[in-house]
């Protein structure tokens, strides 16, 4: 297309000046930002679980903390032996008077 | 294609992207993260059947660089010039920082159809994805664009035609 005033640029010089606009590369720490370490991918895991399993899994949970706090709270505490037993015999004087 | 596998296609395109748009290079990272972390975190919000990876990581581009606009109170002038029409390029010492000048003398949704157009090498179908608009506004657009552009340049160009031609 051809120069349609004098004081406009035709398409092609356009075209041309366009391609000189010059843009910086993009910086290499993006990746590490963006997707890190095995850290970082470890603490964006997710699992999709059904819900009915889930929620059995919360029963069994449930179950299973209440089955360990009333044997525990059972539990008496630990007897111990006396280890070395030395009774000591008052005897009371008969004939004291 | 997995994020990464969209990071290694697109990053760079998403970044030349995001720095035309914003002409910075923190906020041109900030958006190029902001993008792909969306994708990693949420990938099935991609549809294949709506467009391609490119035109999906563009629009949350996009958006993310109007958001900037908008955050500096500018998203009531998204139609208007940002700048005086008697920007002179030819204080600009090189084409690069006049064709940048002259660009950003656009109106915002101007300047995203010429970048995603002329450097991004769209067709004018995924810009339509990219801004959610029809066709015939990206054309419109588009030629708005380039009107302006080939009369802010024009002494610019006049100055440098043998230069760059050479």
């Amino acid at each position: 297309m051809e120069r349609l005033e004098s004081n406009e640029l035709a398409d092609q010089e356009l075209d041309r000046l366009l391609q000189e606009w010059r843009v910086p590369q993009a910086p290499r720490r993006l990746r590490q930002k963006i997707f890190g370490g095995y850290w970082r991918k470890f603490w964006n895991l997710s699992i999709r679980i059904p819900l009915p399993v889930a929620c059995c899994l919360l029963i069994l949970v449930a179950v299973g903390a209440w089955r360990w706090s009333t044997k525990s709270s059972g539990d008496v505490p630990k007897f111990q032996p006396v280890r070395e037993l030395r009774p000591r015999i008052i005897k009371v004087a008969e004939h004291a008077e | 294609m997995t994020p990464e596998q969209a990071f290694d296609h697109y990053h760079q395109a998403v970044y030349d992207f995001a720095y035309r748009l914003t002409r910075r290079t923190d906020l041109a990272e900030d958006i190029v993260q902001e993008t792909f972390l969306a994708y990693v975190r949420a990938p099935e919000r991609y549809d294949p059947a709506r467009g391609t990876v490119k035109t999906f990581l563009f629009s949350i581009a996009r958006h993310l660089a109007l958001k900037h606009y908008r955050d500096d109170r500018e998203e009531d002038r998204l139609e208007e010039d940002r700048f005086p029409d008697a920007f002179d390029p030819r204080q600009s010492l090189d084409a690069s920082t006049a064709v940048a000048a002259a660009v950003a003398g656009l109106p915002p949704l101007q300047q995203e159809a010429l970048v995603l157009f002329e450097h991004a090498g769209s067709t004018l179908e995924e810009i339509a994805q990219i801004v959610g608009a029809d066709v015939g506004t990206v054309k419109s657009r588009l030629h708005r664009a380039r009107a302006r552009l080939r009369r802010a340049l024009a002494a610019y160009g006049r100055n440098l035609h043998g230069a760059v031609g050479k």
